[in-house]
């Protein structure tokens, strides 16, 4: 029997903590889905089941950060059905200030803020730390200085309507 | 010459059908999730606002792009997505400040409006004309200024 018959190829895989910004993009591209990302409170889990794994090397040529590391490595075939979670990788969430909730990973959030400042000269501080849908929600309603609409407006007109009820 | 979609607060009924009319062009099917254009709908000051993406002349979707796969369309000067290129790393979504990149919570894929090749059909399909296609010129800016200076009129005449 060749080795072949009882080793099968996989991957060892690592991930730089100090590289990933949590994209996801990995666990898009991955054709047997063995980088799985799952997010509950705050935090979201980049977890690797070696088991899985093809050494396609999709993850690490799509990873747009250099972020993954991948060595191959032989396992025996046959035990491959044992899920084995190899990487575990935590990245915290940046949370929406306005309505609490999770939106994007924060170190993307922070490479997203010092790409535009270097690329544009724009600070992007105080509108990035919104989730996409309080941002479209705010500019709809006209936030100060962009659309002359103050968000004291809104607040203000709900207080008029408060009155109203109180009257009826 | 460039055309951009402009939008009139007065005539907006909140009607959704641009949504219907995206999803339908785009995926084929009718379903809020899967169109380009979503209406945000103020219910204490009654104001329906389209939000879509506006073709930026400085996009920062661009910018922020790892793979560089939003580019101008020469032909319609809309910003377009090459969904080939394109890793699904959200970083537009994240940047868009007008909710123009949006993600298809079934694919993981994200969609971006691409003027349907010149032919929009949120604006064709738009019964009372709150939705408008038109030529990128300065009568067009001031529209679209006049535009949202109705929207502040209307916020004060609440308030």
């Amino acid at each position: 029997m060749s080795p072949s018959a009882i080793l099968r190829v996989g991957s060892n895989l690592s991930f730089d903590s100090a590289k990933c910004i949590g994209c996801e993009s990995c666990a898009i591209v991955c054709p047997r889905g063995a980088i799985q990302i799952t997010k509950d409170q705050g935090f979201e889990t980049i977890s690797y089941t070696f088991a899985l794994c093809l050494y396609c090397r999709r993850c690490s040529f799509t990873c747009p950060e250099d972020a993954i590391k991948l060595t191959a490595a032989l396992e025996p075939a046959g035990f491959s059905t044992s899920v084995r979670v190899e990487e575990k990788l935590q990245i915290e969430l940046q949370i929406c200030e306005r309505c609490g909730s999770a939106f994007a990973p924060r170190p993307m959030v922070r490479k997203i803020e010092n790409l535009i400042r270097e690329k544009r000269g724009i600070d992007l501080s105080s509108l990035i730390v919104l989730c996409p849908q309080c941002r479209t929600r705010i500019l709809a309603e006209g936030s100060p200085g962009r659309f002359g609409l103050s968000q004291a407006l809104l607040s203000q007109s709900q207080q008029v309507a408060q009155s109203h009820e109180a009257k009826q | 010459m460039q055309k951009l979609i402009l939008f009139d607060p007065d005539k907006c009924t909140g009607c959704r059908r641009c949504v219907l009319a995206c999803s339908l062009a785009k995926e084929g099917v009718f379903n809020s999730e899967k169109a380009r254009i979503g209406v945000i709908s103020i219910w204490e000051v009654g104001i329906h606002v389209p939000m879509f993406c506006q073709q930026c002349t400085k996009p920062l979707c661009a910018d922020v792009c790892p793979v560089g796969a939003i580019s101008r369309n020469e032909k319609t000067g809309a910003m377009v997505l090459e969904p080939n290129l394109c890793i699904g790393c959200k970083m537009c979504v994240t940047v868009c400040p007008f909710a123009g990149c949006l993600i298809n919570p079934h694919t993981r894929a994200i969609m971006k409006c691409d003027l349907c090749d010149g032919d929009p059909q949120c604006v064709k399909y738009c019964e009372f004309g709150a939705l408008e296609f038109v030529e990128a010129d300065e009568v067009a800016y001031i529209k679209r200024k006049a535009g949202v200076d109705k929207l502040a009129t209307a916020f004060k005449q609440i308030a």
